[in-house]
Order: structure tokens, then C-alpha cells, then sequence
């Protein structure tokens, strides 16, 4: 079992990521709903993995991602787009998160996801 | 922006629509035609703006209510108290243009690469108000067994 946080600023998608990861048996002990939010949410949480949307207003996935990996370098976090656009994923690749998941979300490729994780 | 831009832009939001009904949702898509007319205020929707150097185009997708609420279900069959049902319907129709947008970005062609998408526009944007007064709209209609999705661009 994962302590995860769910970063996204659409209910939609924090309410069915938190349903799918709990069915998964994981443990959603916080969710976000921006980029700043979330940096202040993992110092507190120290989750094990982070769901993290690109693109977010105020402050977007990417910056983030690159602000939560420089103090906490070992926390997992996985983008979460509708975009199929290589730019955006190749920059959170690159910048250390450790995969995505493409919109629509479903189970299935969340257990995808999680299962490519090296803890 | 010129009338083949529209096209191609509508052609692949609609085509990426209709597999998201089909295939995401498990919905029967029956047809898909241009749109003769359409009162938007009766229709659930949601707004993102495309925009290359100084292009933006609005991309609207929008439900009826029968339709809208079969897709309220698949995403929630799960029982919802008033508040949490009021925010999600009013979040839902953004976060379904967002994805269809999205993923149909990542398929145009050489021509219309690199557009940047917006995060969705809420509706009571005065500025969106007034696309409402807009009657060139490149839109298409999608019909499936629970109801219609229109795509539009302006």
C-alpha cells in the first residue's frame, strides 16, 4: 500500500483518481488543487508517490515537479495529462518523474503505471 | 484563422470526441453531421482556448442533458451529496473538453503543430459570453444512443 497525493485542479479528476487508487487498496492521505498547493502538501504528507496534472493554473505540473524533486529528490511522482504532447511529458521525464498516465483515467492504467515503479 | 485551419481543427477534435464516447465511455456513436443549429444555454459545455503565435481558436464541446448525465454516471455511479453533485456537474463538462482537446492536439498534422492549450474557461467568462452571439461557428454533432456531443470551434 502507497501513501500517495493527488494533485489536480479538476474535482473530476481528483475525485476518481482518490476512487480508483482506494479501490487499489492505496492510501490518498491528501489531495491538491494547484502546483503550490501541492509542493506545501508534500513537505507535511511526505507521501510515497505523487499524482501530479500538467497543466494547472497559477502554478503547472512541471514547475512543481521540479521544485518538490530538488528538497525531496527520493518521492515518486507520476504526470497526469490529456496531453499526448512529447514536449510537455519528455520535460517532466526529464526533470524526474517517473511516468504518466494519459487521460482518460482508468484502472487499468493506473496499475500500469504504478507497477513500472522501482520503490 | 482561415476556413482550412477550422476544418482540420474540428475534424480531429470530433474524430478524438468520437472515440472517447465509443471506446472511453462504451456509448454507441450513430452518426456525425454538421450542426444546423444549437441553443448553447441548454447545453452542458466546456471551454479551452488553443493558441500558436498570434491563432487562438476557442474549442467548445458540449452535451444535452441526456447525454451529459449517462457520462455523469460512468464517472460517478457512486451516490453524492448535493454539494460535491453541484460541484462535479459543473466540473465534469471542462474536464471532458480538456481531455478530448488534449488528446486531439498530440494528432494534428505538421501544419497546425505546436498550438498551446489553455486550462478550461468557465463559462461565465464575459469574453466566452460572447462567442454565444456568434453565428460562424465551425461545429459538428455527434449522435449516439443516450444523446449529442457538439464539437465547435470559433
Amino acid at each position: 500500500m502507497l501513501n500517495i497525493l493527488v494533485v489536480d485542479d479538476s474535482l473530476v479528476i481528483r475525485k476518481t483518481l482518490s476512487n480508483e487508487l482506494s479501490i487499489l487498496g492505496h492510501n490518498v492521505i491528501a489531495k491538491a488543487k494547484s502546483g503550490m498547493e501541492a509542493v506545501e502538501l508534500n513537505k507535511i504528507h511526505m507521501p510515497d508517490l505523487i499524482t501530479m496534472d500538467i497543466t494547472m493554473p497559477v502554478m503547472n505540473g512541471i514547475e512543481a515537479l521540479k521544485l518538490i524533486k530538488k528538497d525531496y529528490p527520493n518521492v515518486k511522482i507520476i504526470m497526469v495529462t490529456s496531453h499526448g504532447e512529447e514536449k510537455l511529458v519528455m520535460d517532466a521525464i526529464t526533470s524526474g518523474a517517473v511516468g504518466y498516465i494519459l487521460k482518460p483515467i482508468t484502472k487499468d492504467k493506473i496499475i500500469d503505471s504504478i507497477s513500472k515503479i522501482k520503490f | 484563422m482561415s476556413e482550412n485551419t477550422e476544418t482540420s481543427i474540428i475534424n480531429y477534435i470530433a474524430n478524438t470526441a468520437e472515440s472517447f464516447l465509443r471506446d472511453d465511455m462504451n456509448l454507441e456513436v450513430l452518426n456525425t453531421s454538421e450542426v444546423i443549429e444549437c441553443n448553447i444555454d441548454e447545453r452542458y459545455l466546456g471551454t479551452v482556448m488553443f493558441t500558436k503565435n498570434d491563432i487562438n481558436i476557442l474549442c467548445i464541446v458540449s452535451m444535452d442533458k441526456p447525454l451529459f448525465e449517462r457520462i455523469f454516471k460512468i464517472f460517478f455511479p457512486e451516490e453524492l451529496d448535493s454539494d460535491e453533485y453541484e460541484e462535479l456537474k459543473n466540473d465534469l463538462p471542462n474536464e471532458i473538453v480538456n481531455t478530448i482537446a488534449g488528446l486531439s492536439i498530440s494528432k494534428f498534422d505538421d501544419k497546425h503543430k505546436d498550438f498551446e492549450m489553455s486550462v478550461p474557461i468557465s463559462f461565465k467568462n464575459s469574453a466566452i459570453t460572447k462567442i454565444k452571439e456568434k453565428k460562424d461557428f465551425k461545429s459538428l454533432e455527434i449522435i449516439t444512443s443516450e444523446g449529442s456531443l457538439i464539437c465547435a470551434v470559433v
